[in-house]
């Protein structure tokens, strides 16, 4: 087990070596040169300006010379400076934005995870019954509705129409003091979002929970458990549910990327102050660094939820051993 | 969804309106007969807007998930195909874009190559990519080492030929419904892309960019929101839905049932149930009887109709009685075994009948009540250990569990009981193997588990549904032996169901045979085996192979035909069609008539069928060997083959310096086939049989010792052969469902193979399929038939003419009948001979089965370890074994004929890992006639004799024939040799 861990990790430096190189790359192409813009407002700009300072940023020598030297300052920890903000991109994002969007996605994937585990297994068990329907209608509605239209609605439900029952948007309310009524605050910001942006895994997960619950309650070992003439809650959550679910962590961990894409769009919609918002408009206003490194950081995430998915899935099924 | 394509095409003539005309008047107005929708701030109306924008939306997103499947589909063929470093590097490369969040990428990419609506099909196209890469990859890998394309890869198919041809149909299903989900997420990603503004620019009409601009008036025109948002929704529900029905379409005939069938079902059972309550009060049951099945009817429901898998049968089982029951696939029973525990699947139901177990109908019990018999009276042993114990939960728990139901619950009790079960199923060591999980225990040891554990709760009776199958047979002999040793007890009933008659006859005290559902004899094992009246027992006896005294036995007595299935019975009696005796009398059902007492048969001509007996038996009679053809010119030569898997080292052993380490498949393996004989390799699983043939063919190219194939040198990998070398070697591989295309007709898999491998010119192609197709026994209409209409009988009948279009002179059979019924498995056997006497060929034939391999070879090799251990001709080999695992192999088999008079001998342990193999004799760890230090320290030579006998062992030879003369009294064809 541990050289297996320490040769997926290991795995993960090439990969993200592809994935800085290839992030680059497109970055660099966007066209759009950003001391244009720093001139742009001012008037006494010269051409010696102009060139001093693409030399001086290093933006004369063709990208893969930028690249081998944003690389040498990376691996040093140093991700150059925002050109928005003026600090260095890599504290700005860490300290700013990463802890928003972790407790943002981190939230939407627990309860996405918590509520799909039940509803799969008693859409299963129940197969065929009102409740079974009701669950998987609720599914396809789920997997259709795109999250930024969701978002747009639970606001008007519960912003709009019921008059401020819960914030429209943001993290915090301004003047609120004490931990409580802060704790209570944060809480009552994050209701919506999450709500939104696990609506997708939700469904996406409970169908598939269904199925492999299905799946496995037909299995020789099930009709072995009930034949011993245990009773059903036994054959079901001892020796049914864990086999089950080991298919959905693996898909749980695939899923993570969809879930940042979907934690951009709730961001946007809800305004709240995380990663994804950060990268969309570092990427507009093209500020390169901070666009770099968020980018790098979010793949390093999903890199890392994947070799997660891995091991807690060694760690529950007994046959897998990684040599 | 056809709607949304229609608005697609259709859209710009329906629309009332353009999709940017700007009605100020009619700004900001609800839905009205004018404007159906409703308008947005600026005046345009929405209903106008939505359609166009359906065209922008297909468009793009249906362009771009084509553009992804073409090239992905490219890309994961040939990546999966080739494999090696190719391989890996664009993986890696679809890894690393696959950990970017699609909407991320597709933002840094559209910032790359500028918004337009060029550049979102575009982002689409390479953001999916990878993921239907990744697809159809794997899908490639799981068909790439199935039998059709390596047959294909034997006749030296070209690259496209494989990929598109042979390998993307096989892809197709997956691929469908992988383009209907990415076309989804293109919607959503597209919708996503213009709400954020960056995708398709305004004034476009674009249903995301609609969505964004109406956002912030939703208080004043909420239909410019709900209409396109609503939209999207509606389009996406259509192809997750689309993708659905394509992916149920798909999947194999387990689909889920409608409601209606469901209560059909149900209805059946409850008749069923009812119908048992009445004949309870039939004859009165036989005092000493613990299972009483009478009249039993169970069925599937199959495609709207009921299919019988079980007619109208009645039998017994009385109180500490083994009963086996035999049958072909298709003879229904399992269908028996999971009718008496009430385990039918879903679709299943008993129809009419009766089960009493004790006198208690089984039938119409409540759940709880079947729960309780199930606990304490019946237990079933099914056929596949591995998945019949909970993958997750340590051995040792599965069975407390049973023991904790019962009285005397207490933790430590209970843990004593699961020692002495396990002890009591013969487990060495009980106390460290109730401590592991069952993928850690080899097959025979899961399966002692599995007994100990339907011990547990002490049952009145026993169900064994092939315990056995699938075991190797020395395990299979342990197994059987514990097995007979539980029920000579005679404590408990037992059920005992196999396909193998030699195992039925070794634990059973009565039988009884099963044929289509239906039971045709049923007596005691010796009247049923040496005095048996119905036609098809003595045809089923007659075409197993048996090993013989005598020389070689010529063809095997075989019956036409094969077994009908429940939903195309033959009228009168069911084995009428394959029946040598029919007369125009069998046109009405026989009825199940005991002459004798205990011995009941379903004929009308049972009085005849002694005759029969007679005639079929003596079929069998000795044929002299075909010696007038064998000549000295050897086909095939091994020298010293080597073949070894390299296995991935771990990090520490890599930077610990390591030396690689291998699977050492075949370990020096030297042999010789002369034209016109078969050779036969026997061996058990890990003996590196398979892996030889492989070696041959260029599969698993060698890395050691020589290959000749007519004193030829061949190259070790099959790309470097020629083509028609190819056309020389050819093989029948084991599994006949695997080894045509389903998606070519036979008639293609056949021409290709002709037209590749021989110079045969294409218009006298159609006339040498049908003479092949006649050949192997078929007709030629099966030209136009495809693999999924045949049986598997027929399926290897095709596999062999493809093997022997090309006039090969060495045919190689692994496993070529294993998974074949008896009754067909002779025909097989039949045809193979007569290719090889028609037309001279040389012949390896690998096989577990010693009785197959004393039928068909010639000569025989025995392997064990990736090594031989004895070779000679077949007399010489196993009458008598001289090598102590050719012994034990014999002794281990489950023979009709019985030998149970001489000791029998087991063996020990496990096949050691072919990582570390053993120094000295391979066998030394396991075998019984170990001599001592020398075993472990020196490999045996090969001691010769002059007629060409060769015993890699340290016992002398004449010591040898010594421990068989005294063994057995044999004064076998070697003794003359040894002296």
């Amino acid at each position: 087990m541990a050289t297996y861990l320490a040769r997926r990790v290991l795995q993960v430096i090439p990969t993200l070596f592809v994935i800085s190189l290839l992030l680059f790359g497109l970055l660099s192409m966007k066209p759009g040169d950003p001391i244009d813009d720093m001139r742009r407002g001012n008037p006494g700009f010269t051409q010696a300006d102009y060139d001093r300072l693409r030399e001086f940023y290093g933006l004369d020598k063709p990208w893969y010379v930028q690249y081998w030297r944003w690389l040498g300052r990376a691996v040093r920890g140093d991700f150059g400076v925002s050109r928005q903000f003026g600090r260095p991109a890599a504290s700005y994002i860490f300290n700013y934005r990463f802890p928003n969007t972790v407790l943002l996605s981190g939230l939407s994937l627990l309860v996405a995870f918590c509520v799909a585990v039940p509803a799969g297994v008693i859409s299963a068990l129940r197969q065929h019954t009102a409740v079974d329907y009701a669950i998987t209608v609720g599914n396809f509605i789920g997997v259709s509705i795109p999250i930024f239209w969701l978002g747009i609605m639970l606001i008007y439900i519960f912003a709009v129409y019921f008059r401020g029952v819960l914030p429209a948007g943001g993290m915090v309310t301004p003047g609120v003091t004490g931990t409580w009524p802060m704790f209570v605050d944060r809480l009552r910001h994050l209701l919506l979002p999450v709500a939104a942006l696990s609506s997708l895994q939700l469904a996406q997960w409970t169908r598939f929970m269904r199925s492999s619950m299905l799946e496995t309650i037909q299995l020789d070992f099930v009709v072995t458990a009930r034949s011993k003439g245990i009773s059903e809650r036994k054959v079901i959550f001892k020796h049914a549910l864990k086999n089950a679910i080991l298919p959905l962590i693996t898909l749980v961990g695939l899923n993570v990327p969809l879930l940042f894409s979907g934690a951009i769009l709730t961001e946007t919609v809800f305004n709240w102050p995380g990663m994804g918002r950060a990268i969309f408009d570092a990427i507009l206003v093209n500020d390169f660094n901070v666009a770099m490194v968020s980018l790098m950081f979010i793949s390093l995430l999903v890199l890392a939820f994947n070799l997660l998915a891995d091991v807690a899935y060694a760690l529950i099924d007994p046959r897998i051993r990684y040599e | 969804m056809l709607l949304f394509v229609l608005i697609a095409i259709f859209g710009p003539w329906l629309s009332p309106y353009g999709p940017t005309q700007m009605i100020v008047a009619d700004a900001r107005q609800g839905p009205s007969w004018s404007h159906w929708f409703g308008t947005d701030l600026l005046g345009r109306d929405v209903f106008s807007r939505i359609i166009h924008g359906a065209r922008s939306i297909l468009s793009l997103t249906g362009l771009g998930a084509l553009l992804a499947v073409i090239a992905g589909t490219t890309i994961g063929l040939a990546s999966g195909y080739w494999g090696g470093l190719p391989d890996e590097i664009i993986m890696r490369v679809f890894d690393s874009l696959l950990a970017i969040p699609a909407l991320l990428l597709a933002l840094v990419l559209l910032g790359a190559v500028g918004r337009s609506q060029g550049s979102v099909l575009i982002v689409i196209a390479v953001v999916y990519v990878p993921v239907v890469a990744r697809v159809v990859r794997s899908e490639v890998l799981a068909v790439k080492s199935l039998g059709y394309i390596e047959a294909a890869r034997l006749r030296g198919e070209h690259l496209a030929y494989m990929l598109f041809r042979e390998i993307l149909p096989s892809v197709l299903p997956a691929l469908s419904v992988e383009a209907a989900l990415r076309f989804s997420y293109g919607i959503f990603l597209v919708a996503s892309l213009g709400y954020l503004g960056v995708g398709v620019q305004p004034p476009t009409p674009d249903w995301g960019l609609m969505v964004k601009e109406a956002r912030g008036t939703v208080g004043l025109t909420p239909w410019a929101l709900y209409f396109p948002a609503g939209a999207i929704s509606l389009l996406v529900i259509g192809l997750n839905l689309a993708a659905d029905g394509l992916k149920s379409a798909l999947q194999s005939a387990s689909q889920s049932l409608s409601p209606r069938e469901r209560a059909r079902i149900q209805e059946a059972r409850r008749n069923g149930a009812a119908q048992s309550a009445l004949g309870n009060e039939g004859p009165p049951v036989g005092q000493a009887a613990m299972l009483t099945v009478r009249n039993l009817t169970a069925a599937y429901r199959v495609k709207g109709q009921w299919a019988d898998a079980l007619r109208d049968v009645s039998l017994e089982i009385r109180a500490g009685e083994t009963l086996g029951v035999v049958g072909e696939s298709g003879s229904g029973k399992s269908t028996l075994a999971l009718a008496i525990v009430q385990y039918l699947s879903s679709n299943g139901a008993v129809r009419s009948g009766t089960l009493l177990f004790g006198g208690e109908s089984i039938l119409g019990q409540s759940r709880r009540a079947l729960r309780t018999l199930r606990r304490e009276t019946i237990a079933l042993i099914p056929q596949d250990p591995m998945a019949s114990l909970n993958p997750s939960i340590r051995v040792g728990e599965q069975i407390a569990e049973v023991l904790r139901l019962g009285p005397r619950s207490r933790g430590e009790e209970v843990d004593h009981r699961v020692i002495e079960l396990v002890s009591r199923v013969r487990i060495s060591d009980p106390s460290r193997v109730v401590r592991q999980l069952p993928h850690q225990l080899s097959g025979g040891m899961q399966q002692r588990i599995v007994i100990a554990m339907a011990l547990a709760a002490n049952p009145k009776l026993l169900i064994l549904d092939e315990p056995t199958t699938g075991l190797d047979v020395t395990t299979e002999a342990a197994i059987l032996d514990l097995v007979g040793e539980l029920l000579s007890e005679k404590t408990r009933s037992a059920l005992y169901i196999s396909h193998d008659l030699g195992v039925v006859a070794r634990v059973s005290d009565r039988i009884a045979v099963l044929y289509a559902g239906e039971l045709l004899e049923m007596g005691p094992v010796s009247q049923v085996f040496q005095a048996s009246e119905h036609p098809y027992t003595v045809g089923l006896l007659a075409s197993i192979p048996r090993f013989s005294n005598q020389t070689k036995i010529g063809e095997l007595p075989s019956m036409a035909g094969s077994t009908p299935s429940p939903t195309q019975l033959p009228e009168g009696c069911v084995f009428r069609p394959r029946c040598p005796m029919a007369t125009p009398l069998c046109l009405e059902r026989p009825e199940l008539v005991s002459s004798q007492p205990e011995h009941d048969v379903r004929c009308h001509h049972r009085q005849r069928v002694a005759t029969l007996r007679h005639t079929l038996f003596a079929a069998t009679q000795p044929q002299s060997d075909a010696a007038d053809q064998v000549t000295d010119h050897a086909i095939l030569d091994l020298r010293d083959l080597e073949m070894r898997f390299p296995i991935r080292r771990s990090l520490r052993q890599i930077i610990s310096g390591d030396s690689k380490k291998s699977v050492h498949a075949v370990n020096g393996v030297s042999l010789s086939i002369r034209s016109a004989t078969t050779l036969g390799i026997v061996g058990e699983s890990g003996s590196g049989k398979t892996t030889l043939v492989r070696s041959i063919l260029g599969l698993s190219p060698h890395v050691g010792g020589r290959l000749l194939i007519e004193g030829k040198d061949v190259p070790a990998a099959l790309a470097k052969r020629q083509r028609s070398l190819l056309g020389q070697v050819q093989a029948v591989s084991q599994n006949p469902d695997q080894a045509l295309n389903p998606h070519l007709s036979i008639g293609a898999s056949l021409r290709r193979q002709i037209l590749r491998l021989t110079p045969t010119s294409r218009h006298k192609i159609r006339s040498s399929i049908d003479e092949l197709l006649t050949q192997v026994g078929l007709t030629p209409d099966y030209a136009s038939r495809f693999p999924p209409q045949l049986s598997g009988g027929e399926k290897q009948r095709v596999a062999i003419a493809r093997a022997i279009a090309s006039e090969s002179s060495l045919l190689l059979c692994d496993e070529a009948t294993s998974s074949l019924d008896v009754s067909i498995q002779a025909r097989i056997l039949n045809l193979l001979a007569r290719v090889q006497h028609d037309m001279g060929r040389a012949t390896l034939f690998i096989t577990h089965d010693l009785a197959v391999v004393a039928h068909v070879a010639d000569e025989i090799g025995v392997m064990y370890l990736g090594k031989l251990v004895e070779t000679g001709s077949r007399r010489q080999v196993l009458e008598p074994p001289y090598h102590p695992y050719t012994e034990a192999l014999l002794s281990a088999y489950p023979s009709i004929d019985g030998r149970d008079q001489y000791e029998a001998i087991r063996l020990s342990g496990e096949v050691p890992s072919p990582v570390d193999l053993p120094t000295g004799c391979p066998f030394h760890s396991r075998c019984p006639r170990l001599i001592g230090p020398i075993c472990e320290s020196l490999a045996p030579v090969w001691q010769m004799s002059e007629s060409g006998h060769a015993v890699a062992c340290h016992i002398p030879r004449d010591e040898l024939a010594m421990i068989q003369t005294m063994r057995v009294g044999y004064l076998g064809s070697n003794a003359e040799d040894g002296a």
